[in-house]
């Protein structure tokens, strides 16, 4: 029994914590526009979960700069679009770079310089904040630039195969099915390659998240539409997994959070796979700054705020350890989003805010303890 | 080479001299006035104070604690609804740090015995903390009028009493960390865990000692902060948790544990607080004194790995 | 053990998709109007009380209502405004967090044709917004600024005041508001000489205290007050918001002597009420929420029976995007010699609260 619970924790725990919303919001959280509402709302933790999952893997490298340089992302797409009235495109170009060069301090802070992660991200965490925060006020008089471009808004929010929001868009539901099924496809197709047979548990993983899908799909197409940061949700996480597990860099970065002994034996440069890993958490956090700025219309120094707590959270329900070890990304998605059915189950039956502070710490400490406890002798 | 020993040794405290003097002549010797020396200390009192508790939480190994904002705003509104009930000053400085302490001992137990992660543990705490102190406040921001506690933590006669539990707080922590046995095994704990662990130091009881010792440090800055101030509102201490590590960092202590000097946590708390006030005297924005923050405590880190990696080279 | 554990899982997994099946039947009662609130914090006392008040008048009214606090959280509020929709609201009542970043529930609430109440601050850069009901926020400066100058008769002044500034959050949008008001009334006077400002810092960015928070307040003025007033006077401390004056009153507690100077507040949050009544703050510029909520409360009940919207400004509050019909309710002020009297008969404070 505690063999199974050890390997299927987030599992179990993400079943039981969904039932109990299910319940307790009288079945509310599974409506249409509520099920949309978990995926437009918590695309960020998806995103940066993704990225921070795969920070972690290095053996406790954290990042907690995220929610401030989401805010400067947000206060440079600001600038660079409404003050030097730059296009879509270059502001993109330009905002990927900003990331690319942050990823590279960083990287090569923690990893070649060996100063460590706390210390180099706690730097970022009051620089940006600050840095954003300054850059809107300077422009601005009113604590927020408009005037974003709507190609950019375009691109990264609002929704694609949108239909009036009363009718049916098979649009969406079409789109939900097909990636499904591509999805399903692939993993029974590596599976082959790889020799291993299809047992009843991959028979019902498939079909669980067939279901799972064709419940989404069915929620968008009620609610008018796919919202665009799922879509980039998926392609972040998609590549992430296909990277992790089909490229040699991927496996490196696994075989290193297993057991980095072996990995430096075996050859893996430590430093190089912790310096990409760097890079790409930046990157993940660009996206997510480009995500939020058209989901606020506008560079609000407000952007950002508790990023990094929210996404830490999730990894660590997601059973990614700040220890390192074999961490599993789709694990991380989950334990996002369990953060966001916390979120929208504790808005929808409306407890006070501060109950929603207190019952969401207490859920963290006890999965974390728990997850601990079944784990105890990989520690010990 | 004898400059670069020099250097190595004393990066800090050339940085927090010459900032120093950047910050008098740009305020045409302001930053010398009685009265801003002394806002210096008042304002970043709590700096000092909750830095010496964080210091010896990470010397244990990197351990941190990012509730204590959280926790110096729970404690305060505890004591602030007491003495509003009548309660005395005195007693109400007593539960302050004894729910202090029992924040540190759950801390410390999680994390030293069930071995969680500290910052897991201390995220989860202090969102806890800052909605039952939310809770307690209920949107009101409370003012005090005991004159016990006000003469205790408030200015009485011109004298800052307060500066005296700053003392205190400090001092113990360099006594702990330079003479008292367990200062040895913290560093010890802190340095090498398995080697701590296989000569006898018993870690769990020196991760709740450390958090106990921060939990009651918390109290004390709750304390002081709210006495000076004479209020207790919903927002308060929100940055108290970084404020404390970014000292720590700036000074030279060692993410990982095991290393690092209070003198260079002082220097560290002192340089951040007149980069604070410098910048508030010139009038300058809010929002660059964090960016400068940021970037002097990655430089100072940086400097101070630099220096020291050239010194291992020459030996 | 393997396939137990699957069964568990199906069978958690048939649950929900019954419950699923459930939610669709409940149907909504169409008698009944559901009314949602979103509100940046109950951390704030003014936001505390006025949407608990707010929320049993539209309930006498037969409303359901629904109210949210966002945490101060721009994403959040966004998220629970787009919850409400998801709730079935028919009129939103939104107190932003920040004015200009609700973007996309914004969207949602023109989508789903919600009509949106902005209350207090006015939402912008949005053609959803449909009515806006709020204070005269120039107005609240105007009224600390003509209350400095009437206390000291400024024209016809024989000497010269010496005069600081502190106002409020550069990130919110009635901030300037409150601040322009105060200095236009006084600028004859800064100009001609009789008010100085001795530290220099005289323009809004400058004066401005992130998030109207106290600490920050006080930690400017204890700075100001060292640097620039060790052997003279400051006579008169113009602070926006009771928060920054709270800051300003302890920073002089602590490290000033000279002879005290009138500070001027807003909101007569009951810790500064307590002030004036010692003496420890001059005046605080009253805004009744009363008149506020009878004001909105009216809105909703004619937007819902399709009347037309009474409103008193269709050309002030230009949000960006477009003018927004606006009501606009009076501020007064209150200070030590009225403020029992105004703060008790109107039902603000009891007069227990105030002892």
């Amino acid at each position: 029994m505690k063999r199974i619970l050890k390997l299927y924790s987030t599992e179990i725990v993400f079943g039981f914590v969904s039932l109990l919303f299910i319940i307790l919001t009288g079945a509310e959280i599974l409506k249409p526009m509520n099920i949309t509402a978990i995926f437009l709302q918590n695309s960020y933790i998806f995103i940066l979960a993704t990225g921070m999952a795969i920070c972690m893997t290095s053996r406790g490298n954290i990042d907690i700069s995220i929610g401030s340089f989401v805010c400067f992302i947000c206060a440079m797409g600001g600038v660079f679009m409404a003050v030097m009235k730059l296009n879509t495109g270059f502001t993109i170009i330009l905002l990927l770079i900003l990331g690319l060069l942050w990823g590279c301090l960083s990287g090569y802070l923690i990893s070649y310089l060996k100063i460590p992660a706390w210390v180099t991200t706690l730097g970022g965490y009051l620089s940006f904040r600050g840095l954003g925060v300054a850059l809107i006020n300077t422009f601005s008089t009113t604590g927020s630039i408009v005037g974003i471009d709507q190609s950019f808004m375009k691109l990264f929010s609002g929704k694609i195969f949108s239909s009036p929001i009363d009718s049916f868009g098979q649009g969406s539901l079409l789109f939900c099915i097909i990636l499904a099924v591509s999805a399903i496809t692939y993993k029974l197709y590596s599976l082959r390659k790889e020799g291993s047979s299809i047992t009843n548990s991959v028979i019902f993983g498939c079909a669980l998240s067939f279901a799972v899908s064709l419940v989404i799909g069915v929620s968008f197409s009620l609610t008018g539409g796919v919202p665009v940061s799922f879509v980039w949700m998926l392609i972040v996480v998609g590549i992430t997994q296909i990277w992790i597990e089909k490229s040699a860099e991927g496996r490196k970065l696994i075989m290193l959070g297993a057991n980095p002994e072996n990995a430096r034996i075996a050859g893996v440069n430590v430093k190089r796979a912790v310096f990409m890993t760097y890079i790409f958490m930046a990157l993940c956090a660009t996206l997510t700054g480009c995500i939020v700025l058209s989901r606020f219309h506008a560079s609000s120094s407000y952007a950002g705020v508790n990023f990094e707590m929210d996404t830490i959270a999730a990894c660590a329900i997601g059973g990614v350890s700040l220890y390192g070890g074999k961490q599993r990304i789709l694990k991380a998605i989950l334990g996002a989003a369990l953060i966001g059915i916390i979120n929208l189950g504790l808005s929808l039956i409306g407890i006070d805010m501060n109950w929603q502070w207190i019952i969401k710490g207490i859920i963290i400490v006890a999965f974390v303890s728990f997850d601990m406890y079944l784990k105890k002798d990989r520690y010990e | 080479m004898k400059i670069r020993g020099f250097l190595q040794k004393n990066y800090l405290l050339l940085s927090l001299i010459s900032i120093t003097i950047f910050f008098w002549i740009m305020s045409e010797g302001r930053l010398f006035y009685y009265g801003n020396i002394l806002n210096l200390f008042q304002q970043n009192m709590y700096v000092f104070i909750l830095a010496s508790g964080m210091f010896i939480c990470i010397l244990t190994g990197g351990n941190t604690d990012l509730s204590c904002g959280s926790a110096v705003c729970l404690i305060g509104a505890i004591a602030f609804r007491m003495m509003e009930n009548g309660y005395g000053g005195f007693v109400s400085f007593i539960v302050m740090l004894a729910v202090g302490t029992a924040i540190g001992a759950v801390h410390g137990y999680l994390i030293g015995k069930f071995r969680l992660p500290s910052i897991i543990v201390t995220l989860a705490s202090m969102s806890i903390l800052r909605g039952i102190a939310n809770l307690i406040l209920g949107g009101y921001t409370l003012s005090v009028s005991d004159e016990t506690y006000l003469r205790l933590f408030s200015v009485s006669d011109g004298f800052p009493f307060y500066f005296v539990f700053v003392l205190l707080c400090v001092s113990a922590a360099v006594y702990i960390s330079e003479f008292a046995p367990i200062g040895r095994h913290i560093y010890a704990l802190g340095g090498n865990r398995k080697a701590a662990r296989i000569s006898g130091i018993n870690e769990v009881r020196i991760i709740v000692f450390a958090y106990i010792f921060m939990g009651i440090l918390t109290a004390i800055s709750a304390a002081v902060v709210t006495g000076r101030m004479g209020i207790v509102g919903p927002s308060l201490g929100e940055t108290y948790a970084m404020d404390a590590i970014a000292a720590c960092f700036i000074g030279g202590t060692s993410a990982g544990g095991g290393k690092g000097k209070m003198s260079g946590v002082i220097m560290g708390a002192l340089l951040t607080g007149i980069i604070n006030q410098g910048m508030s005297i010139l009038g300058l924005s809010a929002n660059y004194q964090n960016v400068i923050k940021g970037i002097i405590l990655v430089m100072a880190v940086l400097s101070g790995y630099l220096l020291n990696r050239e010194g291992e080279k020459q030996q | 053990m393997k396939n137990e554990t699957l069964k568990i899982l199906k069978l958690i997994f048939m649950v929900m998709i019954l419950l699923g099946a459930l939610s669709g039947c409940k149907i909504k009662d169409p008698d009944v109007k559901i009314i949602g609130i979103s509100a940046p914090s109950n951390d704030i006392q003014r936001w505390a009380v006025e949407t608990i008040q707010m929320k049993n008048r539209l309930e006498e009214k037969g409303y359901e209502v629904i109210i949210q606090y966002a945490s101060s959280d721009v994403s959040m509020q966004i998220s629970q405004i787009e919850n409400l929709i998801g709730k079935d609201a028919d009129v939103l009542i939104v107190i932003p967090v920040e004015a200009a970043s609700l973007g996309e529930a914004m969207d949602m609430a023109i989508e789903h044709k919600i009509p949106i109440i902005s209350y207090d601050m006015l939402i912008t850069n949005t053609d959803a917004v449909s009515y806006y009901t709020t204070f005269d926020n120039y107005k609240v400066g105007t009224i600390q600024g003509q209350y400095v100058r009437d206390k000291l008769d400024l024209d016809h002044a024989d000497r010269t005041y010496n005069i600081e500034f502190t106002a409020g959050d550069p990130g919110d949008n009635n901030a300037g508001f409150f601040y322009k008001g105060a200095v236009d009334v006084l600028k004859p006077y800064l100009d001609s000489g009789v008010l100085k400002i001795i530290s220099g810092q005289d323009s809004f960015g400058k004066c401005a205290t992130p998030s109207w928070n106290t600490e920050k307040a006080q930690q400017r003025a204890e700075n100001i007050l060292a640097s620039y007033y060790n052997n003279q006077d400051v006579d008169i401390w113009l602070a926006s918001n009771d928060t920054t004056a709270l800051g300003v009153s302890s920073a002089l507690a602590t490290s000033y002597k000279g002879n005290y100077p009138i500070i001027t507040g807003q909101d007569c949050t009951l810790i500064n009420v307590r002030n004036i009544l010692n003496g420890k703050q001059a005046m605080s510029v009253f805004k009744d929420p009363a008149m506020l909520i009878d004001a909105t409360v009216n809105m909703i009940d004619e937007i819902i029976l399709n009347k037309p919207v009474s409103v008193n400004d269709t050309s002030t509050y230009f949000n960006g995007i477009k003018t927004v019909p606006s009501y606009l309710c009076e501020p007064t002020y209150v200070d030590k010699d009225n403020c029992f009297e105004v703060l008790t008969s109107s039902g603000f404070y009891t007069p227990e609260q105030l002892k």
